[in-house]
């Protein structure tokens, strides 16, 4: 696996719902501004670690996993461009 | 004559409703007309000839809502399929209370498939045939989902048949009581079918939805099923949703629910041969 660095945080958008699916195959964006969903197609499966006890997807395990993969970057980059998620400051 | 149409999760007074529809909906709706004339009524529907000369050359009829006419006059011939059309369109235009999913949704076990399809896929002909055969419709038009429990509700009313499907369901199931064929509708011909008395319908509860099923009619096309993912059905069902977007946190929270509960396909077919143990097994 190709180590791919960033050094920048993510994190969800302002106003901006996540959800991973039970069968890991994508992330769902629900925009609580103007309840829009966006769903995004990708396999997450190597990513049940970033679920929280409660469900929820945790984007620090995902932005910390994406480190180390070269198509879950290019996911993070995606996800920065439309805005889903944004840098920490 | 006034009458009252006792859907279980919505009451509809009808004002007006010509005797020449009586037989019908007493057919098809048997106890739940005129049930509980004590309680609330959520939507009154008027019904009224459109002018004195229409009475006689050509009559027609108006339906108004509330006092208000969305729709166009219909020849009288017509007047069943169009009240059926104006209970659905109150019900998706002003029940802000489930989140609504254009779709048949058929249980058995308890267990709850929705079958989410354009009009013209073959959906209420597949409910139709299969609550004709063991399987309980709670509705062939939309899943009622409560936002709270996430469970599907029933509703108590006839399928809606399209058609060819008339023909389909008279020749596969030739015990169906079938209402009179309205012909010449804007969808064609329009045939409405019992699929269970008011009894059978108070002994339904509310079910959890396992599978999603996208139903696609083609002719002399074999039984194809293809999985879909949970992210894709999770975009297929906004698509069909009557009010999603009016809903917000609440209608997201119910569908991540739905979703994450569900198994997802895409099936094609032009007989039910076969699609009888695929459905079986999705409840399972």
């Amino acid at each position: 696996m190709v180590a791919v660095s960033h050094s920048i945080n993510i994190k969800l958008a302002a106003d901006m719902l996540c959800h991973v699916p039970a069968d890991y195959s994508g992330l769902v964006f629900f925009s609580t501004k103007d309840f829009s969903t966006s769903c995004v197609q990708f396999d997450l499966s190597s990513l049940i670690d970033c679920r929280a006890a409660d469900g929820k997807f945790i984007i620090d395990q995902f932005d910390l996993a994406s480190a180390g993969d070269p198509s879950l970057n290019e996911l993070r980059k995606q996800l920065l461009e439309h805005c889903f998620v944004t840098e920490s400051a | 004559m006034n009458t009252i149409l006792d859907l279980g999760i919505y009451r509809f007074a009808i004002e007006h409703c010509p005797s020449f529809i009586s037989p019908s909906l007493a057919a098809l709706y048997d106890n739940s007309l005129g049930l509980f004339p004590e309680k609330p009524i959520d939507y009154h529907l008027t019904i009224k000839n459109t002018s004195l000369i229409r009475r006689f050359i050509k009559p027609q009829v108006c339906i108004y809502i509330d006092n208000q006419r969305p729709f166009h006059p219909v020849k009288k011939s017509l007047l069943l399929p169009s009240l059926e059309w104006a209970l659905n369109w109150c019900i998706a235009s002003f029940d802000f209370n489930h989140l609504l999913i254009h779709s048949s949704v058929i249980v058995k076990n308890g267990k709850a498939i929705i079958c989410p399809a354009q009009p013209g896929s073959g959906k209420s002909t597949l409910a139709t045939y299969f609550g004709l055969r063991g399987w309980r419709v709670y509705s062939d038009e939309m899943a009622i989902i409560n936002l709270h429990s996430h469970l599907v509700r029933p509703m108590h009313r006839p399928s809606s048949l399209k058609n060819k499907s008339i023909d389909v369901i008279k020749h596969l199931v030739p015990e169906a009581v079938i209402s009179p064929v309205a012909k010449g509708t804007h969808k064609g011909d329009i045939a409405h079918v019992k699929l269970m008395s008011r009894l059978q319908y108070d002994e339904l509860v509310d079910a959890e939805v396992v599978a999603v099923v996208f139903p696609k009619y083609r002719s002399n096309q074999k039984l194809n099923i293809n999985t879909l993912s949970q992210t894709a059905g999770f975009s297929r069902l906004v698509h069909h949703a009557f009010n999603y977007n009016v809903l917000g946190i609440e209608g997201f929270q119910t569908l991540k629910s739905v979703v994450d509960n569900s198994q997802f396909f895409d099936i094609s077919y032009s007989s039910y041969d076969g699609l009888s143990d695929f459905l079986d097994g999705l409840i399972d």
